[in-house]
């Protein structure tokens, strides 16, 4: 235990009754479904942007990522370099392209999106049940990950902090919905990057910057500074230095959580800015984890935990409050995943399958409750099986992250890139890309073949959308038309494309599918719309 | 020939009073940018049945009446609630600038008390059913304009502009 002192446990008092006001605030302000599931798609792009980085980082950042650079030396950053041109490549191939058919097609959800790109009976109910396992997974995981550290940190018995810790996340997630989320995940970005950049700017003073902690490293182990790990464990290994570089680069789109946030931005045109932001924010914050890391080798040479390396520097270097906050920007990090993937089974739940199998003329007040009670009964169900029978927390993390991607990355990217992407593609790929992550897995395949799950998972399933899509039912007119749409071929003037026409998007859908069917156009000289 | 054929077109209309002339329209939309022309615009009138319930409440400490006023779009079958009645007018327009009226009438009065439902329970919490009663509906129409646009490339794009209060979309962008 590294903390444990009243000064860490009124922090976090004062951390989670903040974090339960937000929720309380939004849930007297939220009044349909679409103000519950998406934010009444008002969300803007600073915070679409914090909270796209916040929920795909989760406690890894400040467990896992300084743990492994402790471990491997400069190696690791392999993975920062690929997680800093993830937004990029996360937000600039998806975002405006998947916020504008999501709005052609009218979809709340990230599988009635898919379901109503690619139709088919079977689609909605295979991407259901594969997002509604992994993101579960994912929720599981993050419920363990809190409760180990508040354990580890406050000295809490482990069963009484999974029950505070996965509470909070249920109760801000159950009564505000989406933006307790979106605007919890803000304040924690705010406070993640603070807490990291101060522990890295204090210790980097102390190892004589980047001279000398290169100098240290290198008196300690030359092989530290090296690309190839500590003890050149991965010498010549270019398949695993790409695997490490690709997995975050590309993984996230095919993320349902993940890519739901595109789904919810204000205006297409917020992508843009997002991509900046959300770089700039990368930059700030993917690096300086793994370089604490790397201090923490010279710092803290005989730590046990080196997953610990993070909070033991902040109570070296930092006095104790602010070392407790540092605990709480961890906690954070852990909340804004697991709130994040909670939201999406709400979602799914409620409009995926309430609304689609048990209850089709449910009214937004019936659809908005039943979410809510699903939220509720996969955070208690979590709980019950994290005290019962816990699994290992990052095993689990990596296993859905591979599975997840494997099955939605090529459908989400073909929905909005391709026009010969079609039903049948993207059947073959959801089944196979999760089957043979399970397969890769189960049999532990990893370690015997050198290639990690998810590249197996995914090399397969971007085989099996475009060999499906080769055999199938091409898309129908309307969609390929709507494809072009949502790619929008034509330069529209800046002040006119970023005009809030979220106002009228009913009626906007409404007049172009009146005039597609009509003569008006014709009759008044106007060209084709 | 031309002419009576139009004249046999023409129909009155409910509308709601149009706050921007297509001079007004085109002012709004060019302070936004000045590089695109503007190539063609036409009125067009979007369908709504608006329909007046009574709602009645029995509170534990008091009596509550009061009405409200849905909006159905006839066209898609949608609803929404309407904060007032609006400042309306009669007009004789073209019949092919109307959208015509696809949902049913009486499904949209039916169907109408359970966005009433829906609104009184998430902005009043109140968690009784109340009764609601039809009292009076009418069919509307809220004009917009189609607005042919060029960009300086030349390229053609379109825009719905809301003639009633200037919000306006992108159409195929």
């Amino acid at each position: 235990m590294i903390g444990g002192g009243v000064t860490e446990y009124v922090v976090l008092l004062i951390y989670l009754f903040g974090m339960i006001g937000i929720g309380v605030y939004w849930a007297k302000h939220t009044s349909t479904s679409e103000d519950y599931l998406l934010g009444g798609r008002k969300i803007g792009s600073v915070l679409t942007a914090l909270t796209l980085q916040t929920t795909s980082m989760s406690g890894y950042m400040f467990m896992g990522g300084p743990a492994q650079s402790y471990k491997e030396g400069y190696f690791t950053l392999w993975y920062a370099v690929g997680d800093g041109g993830g937004a990029i490549f996360n937000v600039g191939i998806l975002g405006k392209r998947m916020r504008r058919l999501s709005y052609f097609l009218g979809c709340l959800s990230p599988i009635e999106y898919i379901e109503k790109r690619y139709p088919g009976k079977a689609t909605r109910i295979i991407a259901a049940i594969i997002a509604i396992c992994f993101v579960y997974g994912y929720v599981l995981a993050q419920f363990l990950s809190a409760g180990k550290t508040m354990c580890a940190l406050l000295g809490v018995p482990l069963p009484i902090a999974i029950i505070i810790g996965a509470g909070v996340i249920v109760f801000y997630t159950f009564a505000g919905g989406y933006l307790a989320v979106a605007w919890t995940d803000f304040i924690q970005g705010i406070v993640m990057v603070c807490s990291m950049v101060t522990i890295f700017i204090l210790a980097w003073n102390q190892v004589g910057g980047l001279t000398g902690l290169n100098e240290g490293l290198r008196a300690l182990d030359p092989t530290y500074v090296g690309m190839w790990g500590k003890d050149d464990m991965y010498l010549g290994q270019w398949g695993v230095v790409a695997g490490a570089v690709g997995v975050y680069l590309i993984g996230y789109m095919g993320l349902p959580h993940v890519v739901i946030r595109h789904m919810a931005m204000e205006k297409p045109s917020l992508a843009k800015q997002t991509v900046v932001i959300a770089t700039v924010w990368n930059q700030l914050f993917i690096f300086v984890p793994y370089i604490i890391g790397l201090m923490g080798i010279l710092m803290l040479p005989n730590i046990d935990d080196p997953e610990m390396v993070v909070l033991t520097m902040a109570y070296e270097l930092l006095p104790g409050v602010l070392a407790a906050i540092v605990l709480v920007a961890i906690m954070s990090a852990i909340m804004s995943t697991a709130d994040a993937q909670l939201m999406l089974m709400g979602t799914m739940l409620g409009r995926d399958i309430y609304q689609r199998y048990i209850n089709k003329d449910a009214t937004d007040k019936q659809l908005m409750n039943v979410s809510r009670i699903c939220i509720l009964a996969v955070g208690v169900i979590s709980v019950i099986i994290a005290l019962v029978q816990p699994p290992g927390v990052f095993q689990l993390v990596v296993f859905s992250f591979a599975t997840l991607g494997s099955s939605f990355l090529p459908s989400y990217v073909g929905a909005v890139w391709t026009k010969w992407g079609n039903t049948t593609g993207c059947y073959a790929s959801m089944v196979s890309g999760c089957i043979i992550s399970i397969v890769w897995e189960a049999a532990g395949l990893a370690s015997v073949t050198g290639m990690h799950t998810f590249f197996v998972g995914i090399i397969v399933s971007i085989a099996a959308y475009c060999i499906g899509s080769a055999i199938g039912k091409p898309p129908t007119e309307e969609m390929k038309d709507l494809i072009d749409r949502a790619g929008c071929k034509i330069k529209i003037p800046t002040g006119l494309a970023t005009a809030n026409y979220k106002d009228i998007a009913p009626e906007t859908n409404g007049v172009l599918t009146f005039l597609k069917d009509s003569t008006y156009m014709e009759e008044r000289g106007f060209q084709p719309v | 020939m031309t002419e009576e054929k139009k004249e046999i077109n023409k129909v009155e209309i409910k509308c709601i009073r149009n706050g921007f002339k297509m001079e007004d329209a085109f002012q709004r939309l060019y302070k936004r940018s000045k590089h695109f022309t503007i190539e063609n615009m036409d009125l067009l009138f979007y369908p709504y049945l608006l329909i007046e319930y009574e709602v009645k409440f029995r509170g534990k400490l008091e009596k509550l009446s009061e009405t409200v006023l849905v909006l159905c779009d006839m066209w898609r079958g949608q609803f929404s609630m309407a904060k007032t009645a609006g400042d309306f007018t009669k007009i004789q327009v073209d019949e092919s600038s109307l959208i015509p009226v696809k949902y049913d009438k009486e499904r949209a009065i039916k169907e109408g008390p359970r966005t009433v439902y829906g609104e009184i329970q998430a902005k009043k919490k109140v968690l009784n059913i109340p009764d609601i009663e039809y009292l009076y509906d009418e069919l509307i129409y809220k004009p917009f304009y189609i607005v042919e646009c060029k960009n300086d490339e030349q390229e053609v794009f379109h825009i719905l502009f809301d003639a009633v209060n200037g919000d306006f979309s992108l159409l195929n962008a």
